[in-house]
């Protein structure tokens, strides 16, 4: 069992997301870097939808009162066992009555933590993900807080596992993300499709796991266009009205109606996922064939680590 | 007729009209009721929508050509299907609840009774879900009823609260900030977890009709 002593800016217990009823205005949620929620699973001998812990900004102070194995990966918040410490990316063993703490955040902006064995916890319809405005999954269907007590599954590793250093994503303040054009990408000016390519966006301090609102240069249509609520997906890029973009992500709404710009590209959400407020954001066009045969290198190259 | 586009690396948006209507939605109904019965390899999501459906997919199992080839041969039928659903939801429309009537009964110049009456009087058609989980898009709002939103969304409207904004009218399924003219609340649950077989209430389709209930029967109902 692990003791929550200090929560953190926002603890959550996700997995790879929700699917299925998406039909029914069920955001996707789960983890924002899928690759290291996956990675940290793999390093505990975990298959990779276990749930794990997504930290944001500051992490949380728990104490073990069993003995487990962990694996920590993605944001780097400093981890440290009983004030000591402790390497990312390599299971590591901790004893009962050990603490783990986090220090100063020095790159990215999400870390997770995987437990061996996984949380002992009820999934919600089909999955252990948190999504707190409907108060569904994870634990009690809300972030953590002091004094929650999650219960561990025990299961024995045998083998100290370490991710090769090129899965080591580098996070970056200064993130150029690939996308494509989106459906409405012709209603928009060309000159603010020019803009969109060409100039650096900042994170807004508004932003969270469904959007990045962006500021910058206003982006505009051709004429004013009403449009019907439609169907997104994560890494959505959509203008309101302002002109200010906001990218959606995992916890986003199923359908929108503003008109989108772009979206960004599979490979490339992980990494967009580790941005924080203040951080800065340029866009690339790609095309199709190259975004889907990005990702597929990717996914093969992480399959076969996974399957070591 | 039916567009097919490129939505980013992973999806594909269906568009079948520009405009809007009852035979479009029923296209869109009996078209997602045979993509699913069809469990196309490697879909991952499908959101119908008023005029489109977006899907998305995992091209390590299916190509966009592929998903596009079979998605354009799925015939588009325009026949009402024979399972249509009526649902009725209770609705109280007690002040305590209805908190908005106040400045509905100011705009559209009708009594309490007259807007109760002109609310539960049509069989409204679900025409998508979205927004929050199980909240359903409703069309058929008598136009007597159509009200500007209110000039200061409320930071949090309680769950099964019923409202109306613009030419909408809904119920919000889950506790969140809003700007709907509220006019009462059900007791019943749009979207209910604990209910592992149908935890939604709707879906895309249906018909809907509010049915008036007192204060003492809300209670009652709530308790169940």
């Amino acid at each position: 069992m692990i003791e929550i002593l200090k929560p953190g800016f926002s603890t959550t217990i996700q997995d790879l997301g929700r699917f299925g009823y998406q039909d029914y205005g069920m955001p996707i949620s789960g983890a924002m870097d899928t690759d290291a929620a996956k990675l940290a699973n793999w390093l505990v001998g975990n298959h990779s939808n276990e749930a794990v812990l997504e930290l944001t900004l500051i992490g949380p102070v728990m104490k073990f009162h069993s003995t487990t194995f962990i694996g920590i990966t993605g944001a780097n918040l400093n981890p440290q066992i009983n004030g000591t410490a402790i390497a990312m990316y390599k299971s590591v063993k901790v004893e009962k009555g050990a603490v783990l703490s986090f220090g100063k955040l020095s790159s990215g902006v999400r870390t997770y933590i995987s437990f061996s064995g996984g949380l002992q916890l009820e999934k919600e319809l089909g999955s252990f993900s948190t999504y707190s405005y409907a108060a569904l999954g994870g634990f009690q269907g809300r972030a953590l807080k002091k004094g929650d007590r999650l219960l561990l599954n025990t299961k024995n590793i045998t083998e100290v596992k370490k991710v090769p250093k090129e899965f080591q994503l580098a996070y970056t303040s200064s993130l150029t993300v690939r996308v494509l054009p989106s459906i409405e990408f012709d209603l928009f000016s060309e000159e603010s499709q020019k803009t969109f390519f060409e100039k650096e966006y900042v994170i807004g301090a508004q932003s969270n796991r469904m959007g990045y609102r962006l500021e910058g240069d206003a982006l505009c249509l051709k004429e004013k266009a009403e449009l019907l609520s439609s169907g997104i997906i994560t890494g959505t890029v959509q203008v309101p009205e302002n002109g200010q973009p906001i990218v959606l992500l995992t916890d986003a709404q199923t359908t929108g109606g503003y008109p989108r710009i772009a979206n960004v590209i599979a490979i490339d959400l992980p990494f967009l996922g580790q941005q924080k407020p203040g951080d800065k954001i340029r866009f690339r066009q790609v095309s199709l064939e190259e975004a889907q045969a990005l990702n597929h290198n990717k996914n093969m190259r992480l399959k076969k680590l996974l399957k070591t | 007729m039916l567009k097919c586009e490129v939505y980013g690396d992973s999806a594909v948006l269906l568009t079948f009209s520009e405009g809007f209507s009852e035979e479009i939605h029923t296209i869109i109904v009996n078209y997602t009721r045979s993509l699913k019965e069809k469990k196309i390899e490697g879909i991952v999501a499908i959101i119908p929508a008023f005029t489109t459906i977006t899907i998305s997919y995992d091209a390590h199992i299916i190509s966009f050509k592929e998903l596009k080839a079979l998605l354009l041969h799925i015939p588009l039928e325009e026949k009402k299907g024979q399972l249509t659903r009526l649902i009725e939801i209770p609705v109280c429309y007690d002040t305590e609840f209805g908190k908005d009537f106040e400045e509905l009964i100011l705009h559209t110049g009708l009594t309490k009774e007259e807007i109760i009456s002109l609310h539960t009087a049509p069989e409204y058609l679900v025409y998508m879900l979205g927004f929050t989980p199980g909240f359903f898009y409703l069309g058929g709002l008598d136009e007597k009823l159509f009200c500007p939103r209110k000039a200061n969304p409320r930071m949090r409207i309680e769950e099964g609260a019923v409202g109306i904004g613009g030419q909408q009218t809904g119920v919000y399924s889950v506790a969140s900030p809003g700007g709907w003219q509220i006019i009462g609340k059900t007791p019943v649950k749009i979207f209910d977890k604990t209910n592992l077989e149908t935890p939604f209430k709707v879906q895309q389709g249906d018909r809907i009709k509010f049915v008036e209930i007192s204060l003492e029967e809300y209670k009652n109902l709530k308790h169940d």
